[in-house]
């Protein structure tokens, strides 16, 4: 029954061409536009790192001034990094299962003179863990190991690209590398990694390109480096001046993240950090009342404003859009639907029941949805590389706008739930026609 | 009232051409109730769209109320069937979505006669035909034979000179058939012209006057013209008409 | 005219042209937002900083010798790389400042009126030498600006005061206090000291130094994160770290840009080899900070065009639909002496009729929306000028969808009402 539903409907579609057109063109635009501003929602949207978003953590705590909040938005609004004197303590605690300091710098990067003049390049500090926990994959070698953390050995890791650009590519572990004044020992190179969110280091540029040289937090103190991130304070100037002075100022700089199996961890942790700072507050620390925060990847991306208010009210306008297609369609339908009267008195006659005829246009409705819905999928491919080209500066990903499974998925979907709007109504309509009257017009 | 003399109307298609009427002449006086008859395709419809001004023809001369007809505008086509034709159709033709006195208002507004008038006319019209009390109603409330009155009542609002009926009795059954014809006598006995396309005999011998078409042309005159048959009306439609 | 009759008749079919009614309020209400919101981004994208932008270029000078982490070697360098940049023909100003128009961002601070305890002020502040105003193109309307000599003795003298401890007294604040001279915008200088002349007055800042206002300029525009997009600070130093690197301002005679940007590279590291030197355009820096609005805009423009579209369809198919439907009501209404202008305008007022009950139900929504808008994007409320402009646009619009359906219905033969179904 089913299949002949289809088959009528089919011939239903190709017998009125300019109305079927009309009434698919409408349903594609809908789709097209949105699925490109659902697409493009999804861009920024989309779950970074699903196996494990769950359980990565974003940690921070409040040090800020007794005199008033950190400037953010929220409820409880805390400063956004750690300083270094918390960091070193809280990385003390063996609860997360892995976890990682992270900052990023700027260091001049001298490769053979063969390979070019040097360059100034964005480096990542971070503890071994930092590559197992956001599932970096390795083309060579691996990650560090943690004695590396510990005694800052000379060690890097590259990514694809970097490799590329300083040995041209190949196995490159064990070679040297030269940042500033010293000789780095590569230990591995990264396959292809682009996350679309650079979900590790929400506080900026969070659709930037990974960094290209990974190296252990450790070189911070003998390198004397600096973020190049944001670092935020409050109150007077530290007495310690210099370099010196971050190591003990309330500056905040430092990127923290804990991995926290399960819930028991998650409140083992935040327990830890309590006592931490209730601890602190004994040396006169932590003025303000205890707040430290554990935030999961989305809710982090979510608080961060990853997704731009924009993206959010271009796809609500886009779902009116199909709205307003929808109901163009009830309109046309009903026409098309009501003209073929005489023939529905027939097939009543012949012994079809309301639930029959129902069933037919809706069938009918679905298969226009379906059709405009494919139409307007195809063309929203159109429209998302045209986003990728016009706002080429937006993501670092040349297809930081596509379509993916899920996005597809609710294409069609919508293109159905469409189809099914416009169509219920016409479809009732023609069921309840009378068999009689039109048999004895005709 | 009516004159026509060698109308010709040809259909043509891309095959073949079609001769609906062929020197078709035909003289109905004022005040005559003819019924005009015929087998179908014998070219009734075609007659009647010419004299009513709906349909051009291709040659011949129709002086309609001693006026010359042919090669008037569309303009000038509608003010005459606004104002000189009354038109009663076999499917009733009145609008679904109105109401009867809407219905009834329509001529009248292409009349663009003052509201008031407008109103008067209306409910005289729709009380002639006995339906005052449907006054507000669809016509899918009514009843064929309600609805054919409703387009009678149309026809008498706009106080035409000739009326065209077109199988007025087509979709009816005999008790409405007779209400139909009756209300048809009385208005033909008040000195409208009517001319009636049927193929009833007995509604035709209504009329004072047969006409028999035969492939677009007129075959028999049943009665000379001029002759005027006055038949007995129904005495409650007399009482209202007097 | 036949106002009654077809709105009764329409009475009877609410769902049909309840339908395009809905349609043609949430058409108002999205056009005229989008056209609402293309209003505010292009306001953002015509703010003009004050500048002269289409002849400034960023240039950076990174290092990587080891020689420039002395600054007397560093500070040397700046002053031969000014006087070989204002050597290059074509150039018409230079200046070594931190300050980048159009990158979206860049520093500030809180400072608030020396003495009170008024609330503290967030503004832009950044270095600026001899070379600034005259490189940005802004006007000093008061006071007085820096010079060559001002700059480097200001350079020395901070980085003597800043290079050790500062003792702090009871208030946990230095002792002793820093003063440095300021030239600050009229924005801000209105937003700290009313109308007089901020002359003479002073800012503080949370340490408790002292900033003296010397000069006021006309007009400065940065955008910003927070909304200090006019209120700017300059203090005199040079701006130079081995870090850092050392950036610089130029700006070309009218027409010389892209000889200039193309000249800078070489001879900068003519003039001192142990460094990478890269030469950006401001109008390329505007174009990447501005690329998210315009792509807004154009996204916009299309969803409006579209949106006007598909609504046409669906008028154009209902009156088509319409018509179809009452050929031989209108075929009757020939007979009965309509004429083609009768039935023709029968259409025209009935649609006129359903848009303007459209309409009126599009103006709540089209308010409603906006405050959403407003609310969320924080964007200006909408003009009511554009509510005026979207009913007149979509009354036209519904007139002309209505046109060429309604001329076919106006066609239909009179004699359709003889035909029996």
């Amino acid at each position: 029954m089913f299949l002949h539903n289809l088959h009528i409907a089919w011939k239903s579609m190709r017998r009125n061409r300019v109305l079927s057109a009309l009434i698919v063109t409408g349903i594609a635009l809908g789709i097209a536009l949105s699925t490109t501003f659902g697409a493009a929602r999804h861009a920024f949207a989309r779950d970074p790192i699903p196996a494990k978003s769950g359980v990565l953590h974003y940690v921070r705590l409040d040090n800020w001034d007794p005199a008033k909040a950190y400037p953010a938005e929220g409820k409880s609004p805390l400063p956004t990094q750690i300083n270094y004197r918390d960091m070193v303590e809280i990385t003390k605690s063996k609860i997360p299962v892995r976890q990682t300091a992270t900052f990023k710098t700027s260091l001049y990067v001298f490769p053979d003179a063969k390979a070019g003049r040097p360059f100034k390049e964005m480096i990542r500090l971070c503890f071994a863990d930092f590559f197992p926990m956001f599932l970096v994959p390795f083309q060579y070698g691996s990650a560090w190991d943690a004695k590396a953390d510990l005694a800052a050995e000379p060690v890097v890791v590259l990514t694809k690209s970097m490799n590329e650009r300083l040995f041209g590519g190949g196995n490159s572990v064990g070679k040297t590398v030269r940042l500033e004044d010293r000789d780095f020992r590569v230990v591995g190179v990264l396959a292809d990694w682009a996350p679309g969110i650079k979900f590790y280091d929400p506080t900026q540029n969070q659709l930037g390109a990974p960094e290209n040289i990974f190296m252990p937090f450790s070189h911070f103190i003998p390198m004397k480096l600096r973020t190049f991130g944001n670092s935020d304070g409050w109150g007077p100037s530290p007495a310690t001046r210099g370099f010196e002075g971050t190591l003990v100022s309330e500056q905040v700089w430092i990127q923290m993240w804990a991995e926290l199996p399960d819930a028991s961890a998650v409140a083992a942790y935040h327990a830890f950090l309590d006592a931490y700072t209730l601890e602190q507050k004994k040396h006169g620390r932590f003025l303000r009342p205890v707040n430290n925060q554990l935030t999961p990847v989305l809710p982090l991306m979510d608080e961060f404003k990853v997704v731009p208010k924009e993206t959010s009210v271009l796809f609500i306008v886009s779902l009116l859009f199909l709205l307003v297609c929808s109901l163009n369609l009830v309109g046309l339908l009903l026409g098309k639907f009501l003209a073929r009267a005489p023939e529905i008195g027939v097939r009543r006659a012949l012994g079809a029941s309301r639930l029959d005829i129902f069933l037919q246009h809706i069938v009918e409705c679905e298969l226009i949805g379906l059709v405009g819905g494919l139409i307007g999928l195809a063309l929203s491919v159109g429209t998302l590389s045209l986003l990728n080209t016009y706002g080429k500066t937006i993501g670092a990903r040349p297809d930081f706008f596509h379509l993916d499974a899920p996005m597809i998925g609710l294409s069609l979907a919508l293109s159905l739930a469409a189809g099914l709007v416009a169509g219920t109504y016409p479809a009732w309509r023609t069921c309840q026609l009378p068999p009689a009257i039109h048999l004895k017009v005709s | 009232m009516l004159s026509m003399r060698g109308i010709q109307k040809i259909y043509r298609t891309d095959l073949v051409e079609t001769h609906a009427l062929h020197e078709f002449s035909l003289e109905v006086a004022t005040g005559e109730f003819v019924a005009v008859m015929g087998r179908s395709g014998s070219g009734k419809t075609t007659f009647l769209n010419i004299a009513g001004l709906l349909d051009t023809f291709d040659g011949g001369k129709y002086l309609l109320d001693g006026e010359d007809v042919s090669g008037l505008t569309d303009r000038e086509m509608s003010r005459i069937r606004n104002h000189k034709i009354g038109f009663v159709f076999q499917s009733f033709n009145l609008i679904p979505d109105l109401d009867v006195f809407d219905n009834v208002d329509v001529p009248l507004r292409y009349r663009r006669l003052p509201a008031k008038e407008r109103k008067e006319r209306i409910e005289r019209a729709v009380e002639l035909v006995g339906l005052t009390a449907r006054l507000h109603h669809l016509p899918s409330q009514l009843s064929g034979g309600q609805q054919q009155r409703v387009a009678m009542a149309r026809v008498l609002a706009g106080d035409p000179k000739l009326i065209l009926a077109d199988e007025p009795t087509g979709n009816l059954d005999t008790m409405m058939s007779r209400e139909v014809m009756d209300l048809l006598e009385t208005i033909s006995t008040r000195g409208t012209t009517v001319v009636m396309v049927t193929h009833a005999p007995e509604c035709a011998a209504r009329a004072s006057r047969e006409i028999h078409l035969l492939d677009g042309e007129v075959v028999d005159l049943a009665v000379a013209p001029g002759e005027v048959r006055v038949r007995s009306v129904s005495a409650n439609l007399a009482s209202v008409l007097a | 005219m036949e106002f009654g009759p077809i709105l009764r008749s329409m009475r009877r079919n609410k769902v049909r042209y309840g339908l395009i009614v809905l349609e043609i309020a949430l058409t108002l209400a999205i056009v005229t937002n989008c056209v609402s919101l293309i209003r505010n981004a292009q306001g953002e994208l015509s703010t003009a900083s004050g500048f002269d932008d289409a002849n400034l270029l960023n240039v950076r000078s990174q290092p990587f010798a080891p020689e420039f982490k002395e600054a007397g070697y560093q500070n040397n360098a700046v002053r031969q790389d000014i006087e070989a940049l204002r050597a290059i023909p074509g150039v018409k100003a230079v200046s070594n400042t931190r300050f980048l128009p159009w990158q979206g961002g860049g520093s500030s601070t809180e400072v608030r009126v020396a003495g009170s305890k008024d609330p503290w002020l967030r503004s832009q502040i950044y270095n600026a030498d001899e070379g600034t105003l005259a490189t940005l193109g802004t006007r000093l309307i008061e006071g007085r600006t820096f010079t060559r000599e001002e700059t480097e003795s200001e350079t020395a003298r901070l980085a003597a005061l800043l290079g050790k401890s500062r003792e702090t007294g009871a208030d946990g604040t230095p002792k002793d206090k820093i003063s440095q001279d300021v030239v600050i915008s009229r924005a801000l200088a209105r937003l700290a000291f009313g109308e007089g002349s901020p002359l003479g007055k002073r800012f503080e800042d949370s340490d408790g130094d002292q900033y003296p206002v010397v000069g006021v300029i006309d007009r400065f525009y940065n955008p910003y994160g927070w909304p200090i997009h006019e209120y700017v600070m300059f203090f005199t130093g040079t701006a130079t770290s081995y870090i850092g690197g050392t950036p610089f301002l130029v700006r070309t005679e009218p027409g010389s840009l892209d000889r200039v940007k193309a000249a800078i590279e070489k001879r900068l590291v003519e003039v001192n080899g142990g460094r990478n030197v890269t030469v950006r355009s401001i109008p390329d820096i505007k174009d990447v900070f501005q690329s998210q609005q315009r792509l807004l805009l154009r996204v916009l423009t299309a969803v409006i065009v579209l949106l006007l579209f598909v609504t046409s369809l669906g008028i154009i198919g209902l009156t088509s639909f319409s018509v179809a439907e009452r050929t031989r009501q209108i075929g009757t209404r020939r007979a009965l002496g309509a004429q083609k202008g009768d039935i023709l305008r029968y259409f025209l007022l009935e649609n006129w009729i359903t848009t303007t009950l459209g309409l009126s139900l599009g103006i709540l929504l089209a308010v409603g929306l906006n405050m959403l808008l407003v609310e969320s994007l924080k964007v200006k409320r909408m003009d009511l000028s554009l509510l005026a402009g979207g009913v007149l646009l979509l009354w036209a619009a519904g007139l002309l969808a209505t046109w060429f359906p309604a001329l076919k219905g106006a066609r239909v033969a009179p004699a359709i009402a003889t035909r029996n179904v």
